[in-house]
């Protein structure tokens, strides 16, 4: 076998590799056109790009070839993990980190109802934070006391700092700002649920939006892992989003829309008598149906020509899990708001980065009622598809 | 009105590693003025602005309250087009400034001529009033968004103080430094825009405000105004660079290794 052969790598510590090579071309290549600019740097095709940057794809030869292009740097970060203790401060903070764990664990046994906290700064660092996550903030920022601002969202919104609060009954909050969220200290704090997954009941996230909090549902602990990591991905939002509300003869332009709300108002109003409508009028894959329930928004069908990304897996899962928490939260507002009455939207929006424009027709399923089923019905206006080379 | 640290947190012209420069560099500023005993916010509606203006006048200072900043003669004020920066001392106002966003239709020289953005309504219009420009700038400045920062003032009393710690002018220049750099994080704009009368633009335009061109040639009611102007690139090379937050250095200097 010739030495430059490919050899696709398959054990655990290979996948590991893999994932530190793509972390790092992401890290090296942060803002727009990343795809591009690694395939020229790597002389490759966008998509072998994505697929690097993934963790996938990386064989001995392309190894060596990104060790030709980044030198010492790709060596130390790929196959010396370990290279971030030479950092002293990090090195004490990560086993002052471990060790605050440990006597928390001591104290939960003894019955502690105190939550334990933990910081995950942008290099990846885990820190105990005894005394809350603002005043580990403020403590590693070295702020005084004087300083009034909450330091929390500012550290967690201007560097993608990562928060982890661990309660007394095992269940996880995860704090981090939208948009901004540092892929290494994702990658570390993921790290840290998947070490943690059998002791852990359960991982909600809490995304600062816009200044304000918007907590999601809690998710299992490898899942969460998974949408943490992948926050970090999210593009910024490009622009501000535009959601109007029109009056809903506005909808009558569209014959489906028109064809929908007849339905709406002559169908007995029945659980499920608009939605097997919309399946006899042809109009089920440019449609959404999700349950409104006290415990939350869970989606229940996703039309497969709405050209959402992984549409079937969405299906029986709360929205409100969902990685691109603003475009969730705006998606439970919305069917909450179309319980109460028809609502018809033209949305300027972003879908997991990538910006949209439709029109949408939101149709409480039989008959008003604070919970129940909505259908949405959409028309896509305009849409752009990111990194798909 | 929002303490200055919660309210640049949304930044979202900064990305990346500036992000995260910038962050701490604000950070200093602003630690550096609560040390002195003194907190930053920002609000964007003008009452501040009004109210310190009073109180001034009414304690021997002098500020005059430019027709952008005027309530009288501003209807569409909002947070879109409106950031208000007010820093107190103890909960009272020591000093202010603001910036108003601005969408200019042909060239800024018509702009102010024509009265199209002093003014929302042309009947609000004080009686007399006049404009004529002759300021190069204001003919390359044309079809663009821009930011207008004015309303600058230290109360008499904190010029007091300071004087008395001796650091005059240190609250004025952090301030300009805070808000500017707060306008090319979050606006979407092509210019930064002031004007001031000949002794301002002398002793502060460049080194304090940190403007980078200044034009004689607008007067206002036959007063004679210099137009102070930074394109965005300028702006923002010299409001996020790491010289910022040292405030003993002026601004709009070459770095050391350029002047060795």
């Amino acid at each position: 076998m010739s030495q430059h052969r490919k050899a696709n790598m398959t054990s655990q510590s290979a996948i590991d590799l893999g994932l530190r090579a793509g972390l790092l071309l992401k890290q090296l290549f942060a803002g727009p056109h990343r795809n591009k600019r690694i395939a020229q740097r790597l002389m490759i095709s966008v998509a072998m790009a994505k697929q690097l940057q993934a963790g996938d794809g990386w064989t001995v030869a392309r190894l060596n070839q990104a060790i030709d292009a980044f030198g010492d740097e790709f060596v130390r970060f790929v196959f010396q993990p370990q290279a971030r203790s030479f950092d002293l401060q990090a090195e004490l903070a990560e086993i002052r980190a471990t060790l605050a764990e440990i006597t928390q664990r001591l104290d939960a046994a003894d019955g502690s109802t105190v939550d334990q906290c933990f910081l995950v700064t942008d290099g990846g660092t885990l820190h105990a934070a005894p005394g809350g996550l603002s005043d580990a903030v403020r403590r590693i920022l070295g702020c005084s006391p004087l300083v009034e601002a909450d330091l929390l969202a500012y550290g967690l919104s201007m560097f993608g700092w990562l928060g982890i609060v661990v309660r007394p009954n095992r269940s996880v909050r995860v704090l981090y700002a939208e948009g901004v969220l540092d892929s290494l200290a994702a990658a570390r704090c993921g790290e840290w649920i998947r070490s943690r997954a059998a002791h852990l009941s359960g991982v909600g996230r809490d995304v600062l939006i816009d200044g304000k909090w918007v907590p999601t549902a809690a998710a299992e602990p490898l899942r969460a892992a998974a949408l943490i990591e992948s926050a970090a991905l999210l593009p910024a939002r490009p622009s501000p989003w535009k959601i109007d509300r029109l009056p809903l003869d506005d909808a009558l332009e569209y014959p489906k829309f028109r064809d929908l709300l007849q339905a709406y108002s002559n169908l007995p109003k029945e659980a499920w008598a608009l939605v097997d409508a919309a399946h006899d009028l042809g109009v089920y894959a440019t449609s959404s149906v999700v349950e409104v329930a006290a415990e939350g928004v869970i989606s229940r069908w996703v039309g497969q020509r709405l050209g959402l990304r992984e549409a079937q897996a969405r299906i029986g899962t709360n929205i409100m899990t969902r990685v691109d928490t603003r475009y969730a939260d705006m998606v439970v507002r919305r069917c909450r708001e179309a319980r109460l009455g028809p609502t018809y939207y033209e949305l300027d929006i972003s879908i997991d980065g990538e910006p949209i424009k439709y029109r949408s027709l939101a149709l409480p399923d039989g008959g008003p009622g604070a919970t129940g089923m909505v259908l949405t019905s959409s028309e896509i206006l305009w849409r752009e598809r990111v990194g798909t080379g | 009105m929002t303490h200055f640290l919660n309210a640049f947190q949304q930044a979202p012209l900064l990305g990346g590693e500036l992000r995260k420069d910038v962050g701490r560099r604000m950070l200093d500023l602003v630690a550096n003025l609560e040390r002195s005993g003194l907190t930053a916010h920002l609000g964007s509606s003008l009452a501040p602005i009004v109210e310190i203006q009073a109180a001034s006048e009414s304690s021997g200072g002098h500020m005059r309250l430019f027709h952008l900043f005027n309530p009288r003669h501003q209807r569409n004020v909002s947070p879109a087009n409106t950031i208000i920066l007010v820093v107190e001392r103890d909960g009272i106002p020591a000093g202010c400034c603001g910036a108003r966003l601005l969408t200019i239709d042909g060239t800024l020289r018509e702009a102010l001529e024509e009265a199209t953005i002093l003014f929302n309504d042309r009947r609000l219009m004080p009686a007399g009033w006049s404009c004529r420009v002759t300021a190069e700038a204001a003919t390359r400045v044309r079809d663009c968004e821009i930011a207008w920062t004015g309303a600058i003032h230290v109360t008499p009393a904190e010029a007091r103080i300071e004087r008395h710690e001796g650091r005059s002018g240190m609250l004025v220049e952090t301030m300009l430094r805070l808000l500017h750099a707060h306008l090319v994080a979050h606006w979407r704009m092509q210019w930064l825009v002031g004007l001031c009368r000949e002794p301002v633009m002398r002793f502060y335009g460049h080194t304090v405000y940190g403007y980078a061109s200044a034009d004689r040639g607008v007067w206002l009611a036959d007063r004679g105004y210099y137009l102070m102007t930074s394109s965005l690139a300028y702006a923002r090379s010299l409001y996020l660079s790491p010289s910022i937050t040292d405030i003993s250095r002026p601004l709009g200097l070459p770095n050391e290794a350029l002047r060795a």
